[in-house]
Order: structure tokens, then sequence, then C-alpha cells
């Protein structure tokens, strides 16, 4: 019998009133580079984690160790945890859906090995070496595979399994200070398309060569790039998270579904099939079948994402987002009890070329980078973030600005977003487009004449190769 | 085990070390009155790393008794530099970190209980909305490398994480205060513990009802757990040698001054304050170097780098014991550990009331919300959750929350008088997230006054 159908009996063996088992084995092949120091890693991970129901409570533990031994041991300490939390009232055990293969691994990638990581990154480091403006500074190439199973006490028996290449590579413009920027994909064919990752690299970085130094106060059209939405979206994403909305820290309740909370021309969805994902999946980690859905459609709340808990709890339609986090990341799944997160977000609705979108803008910004969004109050969706952005005057994309504040609400930036590019980008959160809002207040000033005379001395020195990058 | 490792790598290797991890970890989640979370781990593993042809390649492996693996990177790149280990001195030592009552002999009913006596407090505030987060989690390290170190360490790791927020008509504040011990239970359930949940429990409501600060830029006190996170994402990152393979503000700024001549900032593996640990308190580090006070400035001097054993060798610096990893399934990479800014000058250091008084007309900040900083532009921004207006030496209304940002280097000599009470080493406990990994760090550190700081949006 297997190990995971023996755990289940087990379970019920100490008498848990209900029981599910994950199987996790992950097998990561990676290389990290920092300019030309390399370091190659191989991890290998094979566990079981549990999540015990007692008493009308549930709780969580997990091991390495595959012998009974351990897997009894593991299960007792769970079921004494349930037993601890006491009672809950809104108890709705296990998804009782019925069982789900999902399978996307790529024969192509499958077995690819340390030295194609670093043939990749090779080639892409022989394409920048001609470069005058831009070095290639960084890069994390991993090939990932993993194979996962829930089964459960409701008779649940489903298979999750893909494989995926990584590669997240940084260039920095050759300037001092220089700026940052950063490309991110996932694929699953071995012909990867290094031009292309070279040529966005580039494009991104041209962009933001050259800063100057402004003055700035006002409240100016905001066109987000892919990375900068991308990260703001994180706020936005807790808010529509059930366990925040049960908990009041959202601006949104249950009654919000249905509302206005976006600019009509903007639909967001959540695709957990797409193809383009680290993990692209059929079902979710509590065996709940996966869908697209929209988040916001047409400008209303559609979606609140949850889990079979709070899906029970705050009577909602189960949107299957409770994910291991950390999929095939740093943390192994198996160490990590289901929470809700979206899959992959994609945008639809009114498009517009990049290009006829900033035509369109008199006074405002390229807001190419963002820092410090986790700051941003998560009940109110308040925000207050430096950026790198690009001034964009009377229609036309002027100099780069190392720093601007820009203040205001999620919800502004949701309202007020009327348009989003044809382009897409992906990103860590999904294949995100630009997009152009308002109502967000912007304000730069320049740095004191001191730091900007030595900056200017540092970047002569540099130029005439006096000081080298 | 960890010997029939140690031999099969010994036929094979010249330098190479390994690390058996085992974390034993208990959360706690309390959300309202519900316990959301209750759950016992225990994870272990092995990292070993060695150097092959010039390159350091790692390998982690689940479970107690894993058989060896070897990495297989054979392809050559001639753009590749030639890396090792600087070597260290053999050290054989155990520490085992004591406790009056150790973590692990205190009944999950008593910690639940005292997590319902925090929650109470919140309730009878008249605070809805609530959510407190306990995690703790016994290391064990057993450290072994090709020079003959061999070091076994067990650090208990205690922390109990506050989230809040406070509705008054439309605007909604939010609080987050964390706790952080390493030791024993004594520490965590205390009264200071329980009088900074009273206290949080008001500001909270306060500053939903309070006015915002207009824009613009301020004198301001910042408090010791902004000092600390002052020190720690503005300048402390950008010291991390692992920086100089890509680029740093503070290259090829060694000797120069950088900062106010008033301030020390310094890396402190075993800081202290009466006797209590700040939260990223190592005797060794995960490469089994021991470290001690590293003044990463000293009287506004930008003295030393941070390293692990890789940097070190590769830059010729010294040993910093700043070499460190989330967990056996993650690679040793330079971090920081308790990381303040302290007087420079005794004699020069200032009550918190005669900081006050110097101020004269700005604002008190305290307490940080995360921040990020660009290590390579010296661009940061932090959140500020606490807020007072100073008018003529004296604290008068509480503000809203927000933010702070600016340039470091320019921040930094912006400086103009340090204080010498050190905030609780427990408040400034934090984790610190870098390259997907987190790691344990602090502290509070004094409180200091600043000059021309950007404040809010």
């Amino acid at each position: 019998m297997d190990m995971a159908k023996r755990a289940l009996e087990i379970a019920n063996e100490l008498g848990a009133d209900a029981a599910e088992v994950f199987y996790g084995k992950t097998v990561m092949k990676s290389l990290s580079v920092e300019k030309n120091i390399l370091k190659p890693i191989y991890s290998e991970t094979e566990g079981l984690a549990f999540r015990i129901a007692k008493n009308r409570n549930i709780s969580f533990s997990y091991t390495y160790d595959l012998s009974e031994e351990s897997i009894r041991k593991t299960i007792k300490t769970a079921i004494k945890s349930a037993e601890l939390k006491g009672e809950d009232p809104n108890y709705v055990g296990f998804p009782n859906f019925k069982s789900i293969t999902s399978s996307f691994i790529s024969e192509d990638i499958k077995g690819l090995e340390l030295d194609d990581l670093g043939k990749i990154y090779d080639e892409l480091r022989g394409m920048f070496s001609g470069e005058k403006k831009v070095v290639l500074i960084s890069g994390e190439l991993a090939y990932f595979e993993g194979s996962y199973r829930i089964l459960n006490s409701e008779g649940v028996d489903s298979v999750m399994e893909g494989n995926a290449v990584v590669i997240g590579v940084s260039a920095l413009t050759k300037e001092i200070p220089p700026n940052h920027t950063f490309k991110y994909t996932v694929e699953r064919k071995r012909d990867i398309k290094v031009d292309e990752i070279f040529e966005e690299i580039l494009k991104k970085a041209e962009r933001i060569i050259g800063c100057k130094e402004i003055s700035y106060s006002g409240e100016p059209e905001i066109v987000f790039t892919p990375s900068a939405l991308g990260m703001m979206l994180t706020i936005f994403i807790g808010q529509i998270d059930a366990s925040r909305i049960k908990m009041g820290m959202s601006p949104y309740t249950r009654e919000s579904l249905g509302q206005e909370i976006a600019n009509k021309s903007i639909s967001i969805f959540d695709d957990p099939l797409n193809e383009k994902s680290l993990m692209p999946t059929k079902v979710d980690f509590e065996g709940v079948p996966t869908k697209r859905r929209p988040l916001v459609n047409s400008g209303k709340l559609t979606t609140i994402l949850n889990d079979f808990y709070h899906a029970k709890l705050l009577d909602l339609d189960p949107s299957a987002n409770a994910v291991r986090h950390s999929i095939w990341g740093v943390r192994d799944p198996v160490t990590i009890e289901p929470t809700i997160s979206p899959w992959f977000i994609t945008f639809g609705g009114k498009e517009k070329a990049l290009d006829e979108i900033v035509e369109e803008v008199q006074d405002g910004f390229l807001v190419e980078s963002v820092m410090g969004v986790h700051q941003a109050d998560p009940a109110s969706g308040k925000f207050s973030v430096p950026a790198l952005a690009v001034r964009i005057q009377n229609g036309e994309l002027k100099n780069p600005v190392r720093k601007i504040m820009l203040s205001g609400t999620m919800n502004d930036i949701l309202r007020n977003m009327d348009v989003i590019s044809k382009e897409r980008e992906h990103t860590f959160l999904g294949e995100i487009p630009y997009t152009r809002t308002r109502g967000i207040k912007a304000s730069a000033e320049k740095a004191p004449l001191g730091y900007r005379i030595k900056m200017k001395i540092a970047n002569i020195l540099l130029r005439l190769g006096i000081i080298k990058f | 085990m960890i010997d029939k490792i140690f031999s099969y790598l010994e036929a094979k290797y010249k330098r190479f070390d390994i690390r058996f991890e085992t974390h034993t970890s208990r959360i706690i989640e309390l959300k309202k009155e519900k316990i959301e979370k209750l759950f016992e781990t225990c994870s272990a593993g092995y990292s070993v790393r060695a150097v092959e042809n010039g390159k350091i390649g790692y390998v982690f492996l689940a479970g107690e008794k894993p058989e060896p693996k070897d990495i297989k990177f054979k392809i050559k790149l001639p753009w590749a530099k030639t890396l090792d280990l600087k070597p260290t001195a053999a050290i054989k030592d155990k520490v085992y970190v004591t406790a009056t009552k150790p973590l692990e002999n205190i009944s999950i009913d008593e910690k639940i209980s005292f997590l319902r006596d925090l929650d109470r407090i919140l309730v009878e505030a008249g605070i809805e909305n609530r959510e407190i987060y306990y995690s703790e989690n016994i290391v064990e390290k057993h450290i072994r490398n090709s020079e003959g170190t061999e070091i076994l360490m067990r650090i208990p790791y205690a922390y109990v994480r506050l989230t809040a927020s406070y509705k008054y008509q439309d605007r909604i504040a939010s609080i987050r205060r964390a706790w952080g011990i390493i030791g024993g239970w004594e520490q965590m359930d205390t009264d200071p513990l329980r009088e900074l949940y009273e206290e949080s429990a008001e500001k909270v409501k306060t500053s939903a009802q309070a006015r915002a600060v207009k824009p613009g830029k301020y004198n301001v006190i910042v408090d010791g757990d902004l000092n600390h996170l002052l020190a720690h994402e503005a300048l402390g990152h950008a010291s991390e040698a692992d920086l100089l393979r890509v680029k740093t503000i503070l290259q090829g700024r060694r000797g120069k001054r950088i900062a106010s001549p008033l301030i020390n900032l310094v890396d402190h593996k075993k800081f202290e304050v009466n006797g209590v640990k700040g939260y990223g308190w190592i005797p060794y580090d995960d490469e089994g170097v021991s470290g001690g006070k590293t003044y990463i400035i000293r009287e506004g001097i930008f003295r030393n780098f941070l390293t692990n054993r890789e940097t070190a060798f590769e830059f010729d610096l010294e040993f910093t014991g700043n070499g460190r990893a989330q967990d056996w399934m993650n690679p040793v990479i330079v971090r920081m550990t308790n990381t303040l800014i302290e007087p420079a000058r005794e004699d020069l250091a200032m009550s918190n009331d005669e900081l006050i008084r110097e101020l004269r007309n700005g604002l008190l900040l305290k307490y940080g919300r995360g921040g990020q900083v660009n290590p390579m532009a010296g661009v940061f921004t932090f959140g500020v959750q606490e807020v007072y207006l100073i008018e003529d030496g004296e604290i008068k209304e509480q503000m809203a929350s927000t933010s702070i940002s600016g340039n470091i280097l320019i921040a930094l000599k912006n400086i103009v008088a340090v204080g010498r009470e050190y905030d609780r080493p427990e408040i400034g406990a934090g984790f610190c997230g870098k390259s997907g990994q987190l790691a344990p760090v602090g502290a509070s550190g004094v409180w200091l006054v600043i000059k021309n700081m950007h404040v809010g949006g």
C-alpha cells in the first residue's frame, strides 16, 4: 500500500475524526550567478504533511521521515493540537470534490541539468558583452520538478505534478548611482528565446538611464509599468482575501460583491490554468477544482479569494485558492499549511498600445518601480511609496526621475484606471499590462546641491574611464 | 549520520562544510478570540557545501538519514571567477542557551492562556479587529568543516506579534507590535509586554482619529525601533559584502566620512541590554565563525563590510561572522544580526528628554512598519506607526501614521544628536528577508535627532 493512503489509515486508527494527507516531492536544480560568481545548488525533499480534524477543529504537522513510527508520532501531535484548539463553531471539515489529476509535465525540459542552465546564462551574458550603457549583473536560473498528492477522508485523491524552468535576470544602467531592471519568466521548453529576454531588459534599461533631479508637486496622470503595478496589486490581493475580510482588515466585505470598485473598463482575472504560471493546476492544494475566474468584472468585484473553510464561513462560491505558498520556492510546500493566494493574475478591458497611452498624457509619470508597498495600511489600502519613474510631458517620455513620492489609496488606483496596454509582461503575480490611472498625489524634490555635484563629477569620471563601473 | 557524510566529503573534496539542523516549531495564532492556528512541527536536514574546480556548490537533503549526493556541474565558463572559502581556525565548542523556564517545558495550554490574557487587554480597550501570532523555534545546529571546526548550538527563539486595526467613522488605523526573545518563557510572560499591549490599544484608537502630517521636510526624533530599521535597511544591507559583486553605494568609500561624527553604526552579534539578548544574537554564525561587534561606521567613517567565508576570500576581507542561512534548505549568505546606531561618544549622548528639548519643534516618530532600500542608489523608505508633534520642546498631539523616505548618505549626515537610553531589544525583534530567506534580526537602539527628513507622501 502506498504511504499516503497508509497515513490516512493511521490517522483513522489514532482516532482522528477526519484527515487530509499531503504528499510532496520536490527536486530543484538551480544556478545562482552574481556578476562572475557561480553557485550551483541541488535540493531534494520528500515528505508528508497532515491536517487532522478532532473535536470539530483542525491542526497541521509534517514529517520528512516516512517511517510508520514517525508518521504516527506526527499525526498524534496534530490530533493533540486540534483538541487543544477547542471546538470551532464554524468547522466544515475537508472538501469532497471529485479526484482530479493535474499534470503539467513538459517532457521537453524533463531532466534539464545545471549545465543547461549555465549555457542559457552564458548566451545571455554574451549578448550583453558589447553593451555600453547596460550591464548584466545577476541571474537566478532554476529547474523545478514537483509531484504532489492530496488525499482526504472524504474520498479526495488528487494529484498535481509539473515542472518548469524559471529565469530571473537583473541588469544595471552604467551610471552612478545605477538603476536596476529585472526580467522574470517561466518556460516549459528548452528552446528559450534568450534574445527576447535581452531585448526586453535593454528596452527597459534605456528608459531609466540618465535620471534628472526635479521638483514637482501635483496630481499627475500615472502610467504603471507591469512590474510596478504587480507590486501595487499585492495591496488589492490582500484586501480581497476572505481571511482578512473576515477579520475586518479590508475595506471590502462580503456585501461588496457585485459592487463597483474599479473603473468599468477594467477586468482582472485569476487564471490557475495559465501555462505561463509557475504552477498551472486544475486543482488547488485542498482538492478543490480550479478554473479561470474574474476577480473584477467590468469594474465590479466578483470574487473574494477563499479556501474551503472561508468559502463556507462567508457563504461564497469556492474559488479554489488554497495554495501552499512558495510552491517550488525556497520553502518546501510540505512545510506550509494551505493559505489563500491567487494563482496567476491577468487583465482584460479597454486596450491601447503603450505608445498611444503615453501620447494622451499631458502631465504624468511612467512608474517603473515602487518600493515599500508592504508598508501600506492593509485595512485602508493607503500607501505612500517612493518610485522610480519617467516623466511624461505633452505625450512624450522625457527624463527618468530617481525618487518621486506617490501617495493615495488602492481604491484611487482602481477607480481611475481607465485603460490598459496591449503589451503584457510576465511578473511574479501574473501577466500584467501597463495601466493608466489618476488620483494619486506625487511629489519630488531635488537632492542637496553638494550631493548633486558629487554625482555629476562621478559620472563624468565614469564616462572618461577614470573610474570603473 | 553527520560522520558518514563527513567521511564521504573528506574523500572527495579539499574544502567543505556540513550543517545539520533541526527546527522544532510551535505556532499559535489567535484571531479575535478564536485559535486560528495551533501546530507543532519538526524539520531536520543537511546543508552540504563543497569547493570543486573553483566553484562552490550546495546540496540540501531532507531528513536525518539521507544518502550523500554530489553536485553535478561540469560546464566550464571562462568568465566564471575561481572561488574558495577563506580558511578558518578550527573551533570546537558547544553553546546551549539556557533558561529558567525552558520554552519546551511550558505547556501549550499555558501558552494559549497567556495569549488569551493579552487578547483580553485588547478586548477591554474596545479593539475589535485583532490578531496575535505566537511562534517559537528551538534551533539545534551541528556544524563541521574540513578545517576541523565542530560546533553544536541550541538557540530557543520565541516571538509574539500583534496586528490590530481600529475604525473611526470612515477612517481605519492599524498597528503592529513585536516582542521577540532568545531564552525562556520568563522573558515572554512579563508585565512590560502586557503594558505594551495596553499602550498599543490606546495608540491605535488615537491614530484613527488623528490629523495627518502634512507631507514635507521635518526635523525629527526617531525611536530605538526606527534607529534599528534605519541602520539595518538603509545602510546595513549596503554593507553586506556580497553586494560588492553587484553594486553598493558604499563601494570605494572605506575610510571615508559618510555619516555624522556623533554616531557608530554597528552589527553586534552578541548584543544585549540588561541581560536581554537582541533577536539577532548568535554565538557563531552558520559557518562556525565567531563574531562580536562589527563597526560598519565608526565616528562617522565607513570602516567595514560584513562578510561570510565566501566574500572574505573573494574580496580579501576580514571575517565578521555574518554567514547565515534560514535553515538547512538554504545556502549561507551574508546577513546582519543586531544592527543599530549607537553614540560614538558617551559624553555627548543625551537622555530622551534632552533630545526632545534639543529638537524643540518637529516630530517624534516611533515604531517602524517595515521598510525597503535600494542599496545601489541609497534610497530608503520606512513606515512609521506612531507620530507625535513636538512644539517648544514638548510632546503635543499624536498624529496619524505616516512614512519617511530619503537618501541614506544624506540622512546619516543629518543626525545632529544621539541618545543614550536604549529601547527594549524585544520590541525591535523581527525577520529580515533577503534572497528569499528569513533570518531573525534585532534590535532597538537609542533615539536620534535627524534634521530635514522627508515625512509623508
